[in-house]
């Protein structure tokens, strides 16, 4: 089969650069292009007949027998820019190549002057592994598009996005390309379409910036391009819209007079507002207050206080008691009793005063004078309880939570919340419930603002890290996004089974982030094109570059990243 | 007194005496002055004694198609004695290759041939041994050679010591491989599609079937070192010039050949062309090389012709050998290729040497 296949060139192995049993080397014939992440078979030695040896090629150079510039420079008759070389200069290009694996296990290094052929595509799905998959288990993440026209699907399994096996998916690349959400979504949709027992898979996802995914039950305006709708064909996915989507949307400082959330843009339907009143926060305020410095702890002690009062011990709910009694929304708390008396700060507990008056500046300012309105006195009767509403989720539905327009302070809290509210359903109470989905996955941007790499710990981060380390055994997926990895705590990186990649610069891709990544490979995500990602995932034994189609819903603008 | 000076002060001598331009010395060893022009202008001007000969690139004209070279590489086993006799032994193995340049300036091999030689003294043996290691050669497919037998290469080196006529008798061997390549790609040529040979022509019977039929033969030798001792008569008569060869080199303007000048009573017309600017290279004899033309009417050549082969032989300073080849100079760099190409195709040292043991 593979004899009809046209042999691209010839493994090379010299004195200098030997071929290993990890890499080998082969020049091209002339007029043959390849590219770096194509995938070649070499033939191997078995112990009858011949195996086949698949590679993924890393780097190509042009090599010739000038020993140095200056030989081209005095063959060009000393510098005769216009001369023509009566005989071309010998010259051959070099592929190197990385190997993937050999279907017989026969890992011997490839010898000298073996046929390289470009792989097809059960080639492919052997050199990545992908053959040992069970079909129940494969997601389609994307194409691999070759540079003689072969495609091969790239399938992850979903024993290591899902769990048991890993979890969790990191997305990373610079911005304006569209890529990153795009592929979320487009991943999301997969799975939701392919993976086993996906009805009972639940879906939360916020979104960060602008409305593109406050419409992602809508099909888009214009239809697909047919070349789309081919690749979604090749994928075996069906280009369609989210269906069973519910939109949870902050409620704004104008909401109470014009009605609307204080988001981008309205969904057409299925849409509820969410707002945080102090009985919804006051055992989040942690989370509130995540972002604040606090070394010695006074702003912690103070919260544990506050929260500690405003509890009922009995029910573990609301419930002010004794001096707190008098506390019943944001304002009593910030300028009564017991934390005011006169005008003047008042020690709580072991926090001193002093400590008490910043703690009311920074509270003041996040829920009065800079919030964006979703820190309400009293929570209207229409307008949700967050926590409440997540935990309502069902397999099979996509919650969209909107915090495009929110304040940092207040992403956090409700980002915290929303991972709070699934640990505690999935960790603390054991994920019995029979409506609970076995898997939730939970899709946020911009990553790492919440789990950020220099913070050693804040409440918001230990929450990440509660999901990115338990959540493979919970059923609970983090499918993160950012532009820079490095800026990410490694933890949260380190848990990620799948990692996807899109355009990043150089610099970036120097920073020990990237390890996993060879140096051939890094000068290659600097040039990936818009729809082009580099995959490595748990079960490749190296990264491969893919391509995806564009997500079958309603976007406007080009805002997306 | 003029002197001609290694522009970059002293040019380093090489290690050994060229073999090249010793064997042009034996095999013109009769010849010492040349003053016969032997080429005929088709207008009728008196030919000159220097001519432009401007770049004719191959996109212009691709005159020449094929290039041969060959190549060798020899290895001393031993001594062999026998009572009072000795002699030593030699493995070689020689090559020739004939390129073929395409439209585009790519080659491709056109024929190789390699050849293993076992050579020992005949007469410095007995004839059991002798006989001996002609069997022993015929079963593992190797020429047995006689390295006490004449030849006009080994020649060169006539020394007692067989050791230093055992180089010589393989490069007669090479020189026998060549003239069976060109054997086989004389048919394939045509008054538009030459074969340059590296070095030169005089060889037999390389010589003697290029000078044979009606016809003259499209295949030049063209050398890269040559004899630095003839001398050069132009003119007659108290008017005649009188040249060494370095004083006629000195003069020679780069893309310029000198006047083709008669060899052997006419079998040979041969002249020489600066390929590059003297400036550009560390001795003003550099960058020429002799150009050597079989020629079966030993009548004056038309100019028109020679000029079309100069003109051929400068576009072929682009590519050189620099940085590999000490005489990249003058050096054709397909002639070049062609002998990479039997190189590659010989047997390493480290195989030669693991399988050529005693035992």
């Amino acid at each position: 089969m593979s004899q009809e296949r046209p042999v691209i060139g010839l493994s090379s192995a010299t004195a200098s650069e030997p071929n290993t049993s990890d890499s080998f080397c082969f020049w091209l014939a002339p007029g043959i292009i390849v590219n770096p992440f194509d995938i070649v078979e070499a033939e191997q030695v078995a112990p009858q007949g011949t195996s086949r040896t698949f590679g993924i090629v890393t780097i190509l150079d042009h090599t010739t027998d000038a020993p140095t510039h200056l030989s081209n420079f005095i063959s060009n008759d000393f510098g005769q820019v216009q001369s023509e070389p009566n005989t071309a200069r010998q010259g051959t290009t070099v592929a190197h190549v990385v190997v993937l694996s050999n279907d017989q296990d026969i890992y011997m290094p490839v010898m000298n002057d073996r046929p390289v052929r470009f792989a097809d595509e059960a080639g492919i799905h052997t050199a990545l592994g992908i053959d040992q998959v069970p079909e129940r288990y494969r997601v389609p993440a994307g194409l691999i598009e070759m540079s003689n026209g072969t495609r091969a699907v790239v399938y992850l399994d979903s024993r290591y996005i899902l769990g048991p096996e890993g979890a969790h998916v990191n997305i990373t690349g610079i911005s304006g390309l569209a890529t990153k959400t795009s592929y979320a979504i487009f991943l999301i949709q997969s799975i939701l379409q392919k993976a086993e027992n996906r009805d009972r898979i639940g879906v939360i996802i916020l979104n960060v910036k602008h409305g593109d995914l406050l419409t992602i039950d809508q099909p888009p305006r214009a239809r697909l391009s047919p070349e789309e709708h081919e690749l979604w064909e090749a994928l075996g996915l069906m280009p369609q819209p989210f269906s069973n989507v519910r939109y949870l949307l902050p409620y704004g400082k104008d909401t109470q007079t014009t009605g609307r959330p204080n988001s981008f843009r309205i969904p057409e339907r299925n849409w509820f507002l969410y707002a945080y009143s102090l009985q919804d926060t006051y055992d989040k305020l942690d989370l509130l207050l995540s972002n604040i410095p606090d070394p010695w702890d006074t702003v912690g002690a103070l919260i544990g206080e506050i929260h500690q009062g405003l509890s009922d011990p009995r029910t573990g709910q609301w419930g002010p008691r004794g001096r707190w009694q008098s506390v019943t929304d944001w304002n009593t708390l910030l300028n009564g009793e017991p934390l005011v008396r006169e005008g003047q700060a008042q020690p709580v507990g072991d926090v001193r005063a002093v400590s008490v008056g910043r703690f009311r500046r920074l509270l003041r300012r996040i829920v009065q004078t800079r919030q964006t309105g979703i820190f309400v006195s009293q929570r209207p009767r229409d307008v949700k309880n967050l926590s409440q509403e997540i935990a309502k989720i069902r397999g099979g539905e996509t919650v969209v939570v909107d915090i495009a327009r929110l304040a940092d302070e207040e992403q956090t809290l409700v980002f915290g919340d929303i991972l709070r509210t699934i640990y505690a359903l999935y960790a603390e109470e054991g994920g019995e419930s029979e409506n609970l989905p076995e898997k939730v996955i939970i899709f946020v941007d911009e990553l790492n603002k919440y789990a950020p790499a220099r913070e050693k710990e804040s409440p918001i981060i230990e929450q990440v890290l509660d999901i990115a380390e338990r959540g493979r055994s919970l059923g609970v997926v983090l499918l993160g996004a950012e532009q820079f990895m490095s800026a990410v705590h490694e933890r949260v990186v380190g848990n990620c089974s799948t990692m996807v990649i899109g355009r990043s610069g150089s610099a970036e891709l120097s920073s020990p982030a990237y390890r996993f990544l060879d140096p051939a490979v890094k000068a290659n995500v600097s040039r990936l094109q818009k729809g082009e990602l580099v995959v490595s995932h748990a079960t490749f034994r190296q990264p491969v570059k893919i391509r995806f189609p564009r997500p079958a819903y309603l976007q406007e603008g080009t805002g997306n990243s | 007194m003029e002197v001609l000076p290694a522009v970059g002060g002293a040019v380093e001598d090489l290690e050994r005496p060229d073999f090249e331009e010793r064997e042009d010395q034996v095999l013109s060893e009769g010849e010492k002055v040349f003053e016969t022009i032997f080429e005929r202008d088709p207008g009728g001007a008196a030919p000159r004694l220097y001519r432009p000969v401007p770049p004719m690139s191959r996109s212009e004209h691709h005159l020449f198609r094929y290039f041969l070279d060959g190549s060798f590489r020899s290895y001393f086993l031993g001594t062999v004695l026998e009572n009072e006799r000795e002699s030593p032994v030699h493995f070689a193995q020689v090559g020739a290759c004939v390129l073929r340049r395409e439209d585009d300036g790519s080659v491709r091999r056109e024929t190789l041939r390699i050849e293993n030689i076992l050579l020992a003294g005949k007469q410095r043996l007995s004839e059991a041994i002798w006989g001996k290691l002609e069997r022993l050669a015929s079963q593992a497919g190797v020429h047995l050679l006689d390295l006490t037998e004449s030849d006009i290469v080994s020649g060169v080196l006539a020394d007692l010591d067989l050791r230093n006529k055992a180089a010589g008798k393989v490069r007669f061997a090479m020189h026998k491989l060549e003239a069976e390549a060109i054997t086989e790609i004389l048919p394939q040529l045509s008054e538009e599609c030459w074969l340059v040979v590296d070095g030169s022509l005089l060889f037999e019977p390389a010589l003697a079937q290029l000078g044979r039929g009606d016809h003259l033969k499209p295949v030049v030798g063209v050398a890269k070192n040559f004899r630095k001792d003839p001398q050069f008569v132009f003119g007659r008569g108290p008017r005649a010039e009188r040249y060494s060869i370095y004083g006629m080199l000195a003069k020679l303007q780069a893309e310029h050949r000198t006047a083709a000048f008669s060899m052997r009573g006419g079998k040979v017309v041969f002249w020489y062309v600066r390929l590059r600017e003297q400036t550009l290279l560390d001795y003003p004899l550099m960058g020429v090389v002799k150009v050597e033309l079989a020629n079966h009417s030993q009548e004056p050549v038309p100019s028109e012709l020679i000029d079309k082969i100069s003109r051929a032989l400068v576009a072929e300073r682009s590519v050189t050998p620099y940085g590999q080849d000490r005489r990249w100079h003058a050096h054709l760099y397909p002639i070049f290729l062609a002998e990479r190409a039997v190189k590659e195709s010989l047997l390493s040292r480290e195989a030669v040497q693991q399988f050529l043991k005693w035992r």
